[in-house]
């Protein structure tokens, strides 16, 4: 049986809003539940079989999905059975890419569509609203229904619950109640998908690792540019003897065209110990005991 | 993998040999089916099931939804301790009754 979407699809769809951007809450989710739902597609259309703990490459014909078969093409490659939280973590790498040929294939297939939108004076922004709401309404309410029913769904949907329980996605499909009065409900179908379950054991590593590196750079002192800026800023109304950003100079005032300019400098050089001379317009690095001749650089 | 057929009393007995995988679980899939225009009580012995991947387990789960539809009866008998590893991992044993041998599951219907 042929399915108008892919689990895939069906997963980015649910994890869009209503102007079809991505939800932040599932963003760092996102790359490992698609590749999970990769792997599930492609066990579905039995081109993989999975056991307890591996992929096992199969009939490798493509299915004619471009995402899926990129996919296959690499598992085909491998030629043997690989841990399934492995390919879990190569196929998420790949996920930002092959996210452009869902949203090709979405747009294609008429659930999305194209808009250009000017969001800031400095930037375009690409949006993909949804066109109308059928396609992620049928999928929610069919998954909604498979859980409430009691009976035994299809598999199709057992994945996606699998999926979206793994993935700690349920707010998207459910409400607090309902995740409250069906967990066991939920927890026992969420079971009955292997890569599911792998997609689980990824999500907790990932986390382990996003929290791990977030420690090692407090620990460490690492910040990333705009942390750098904001801390030249503070440092600078310190030095200036300046309260409010608006009486900032404008390489240091936020939403000016050179406040963009330092922070690229920042992240160009590594380093926030940096002065603007504003008649050679061009930024320095800060040499201590060395105030600049006599001008003011600030 | 090898299926032998057999029946007693009104219960059909499917009783599996080798391994269930992607390779072979539609012949699985095709005498289920087949036996589910008549029958409406199974039982699937495993004693000399090796191994099963997850193609031969969605098998296992379309025969139980299209028996439940029926108002049958679907049972195991004789899991081994690996086959028996992936249906407690996939909760499929909270779904089934399972029995130690081929006798008792037979007693145990109704």
């Amino acid at each position: 049986m042929t399915h108008f979407l892919t689990i895939p699809e069906e997963i980015y769809l649910l994890g869009l809003n209503e102007e079809g951007e991505p939800l932040q809450s599932f963003s760092y989710r996102r790359n490992i539940v698609i590749a999970g739902a990769v792997l599930m597609d492609l066990a579905l259309q039995n081109r993989i079989d999975t056991d307890i703990k591996n992929i096992i490459p199969d009939n490798t014909q493509p299915t004619g999905d471009y995402v899926l078969d990129e996919v296959l093409n690499d598992i085909k490659n491998s030629g043997k059975p690989r841990q399934i939280t492995s390919w879990l973590a190569e196929i998420s790498h790949r996920v930002p890419v092959l996210k452009d040929a869902i949203l090709t294939n979405l747009i294609r297939k008429g659930v999305l569509k194209v808009e250009n939108q000017q969001v800031l004076w400095f930037f375009h922004k690409r949006k993909y609203p949804v066109v109308e709401d059928n396609e992620i309404t049928e999928v929610m309410e069919r998954i909604r229904k498979s859980v409430f029913s009691g009976d035994i769904p299809d598999f199709r949907d057992i994945v996606i619950i699998s999926l979206i329980f793994n993935g700690d996605m349920l707010e998207l499909v459910f409400d607090k109640n309902e995740i409250g009065k069906y967990s066991n409900r939920i927890e026992q179908l969420a079971k009955m998908d292997l890569v599911g379950q792998a997609v689980s054991k990824s999500m907790k590593e990932l986390t382990l690792s996003v929290s791990l590196a977030m420690k090692t750079k407090e620990l460490l002192g690492i910040k990333n540019t705009r942390e750098k800026m904001d801390e030249l800023v503070e440092t600078m109304k310190e030095k200036l003897n300046v309260e409010k950003d608006e009486d900032l100079p404008d390489w240091l005032q936020k939403g000016t065209e050179q406040y963009k300019k330092t922070l690229q400098f920042i992240e160009e050089t590594g380093t926030n110990e940096i002065i603007y001379d504003p008649y050679a317009k061009k930024y320095k690095r800060r040499q201590y005991g060395y105030p600049g001749a006599g001008r003011n650089f600030y | 993998m090898k299926i032998q057929e057999t029946k007693s009393n009104d219960v059909y007995i499917i009783s599996l040999s080798g391994k269930i995988d992607t390779t072979n679980y539609r012949s699985f899939e095709e005498k289920i089916k087949k036996a589910l225009e008549k029958e409406s009580r199974f039982l699937i012995d495993c004693t000399n099931l090796e191994y099963i991947s997850s193609a031969g387990i969605r098998v296992f789960l379309m025969a139980l939804k299209a028996i439940n539809n029926k108002n049958g009866e679907l049972k195991l008998c004789g899991l081994r301790e690996e086959t028996k590893e992936i249906f407690d991992l996939s909760g499929f044993s909270d779904f089934f009754d399972t029995y130690f041998s081929q006798d008792e599951a037979l007693k145990s219907f109704s």
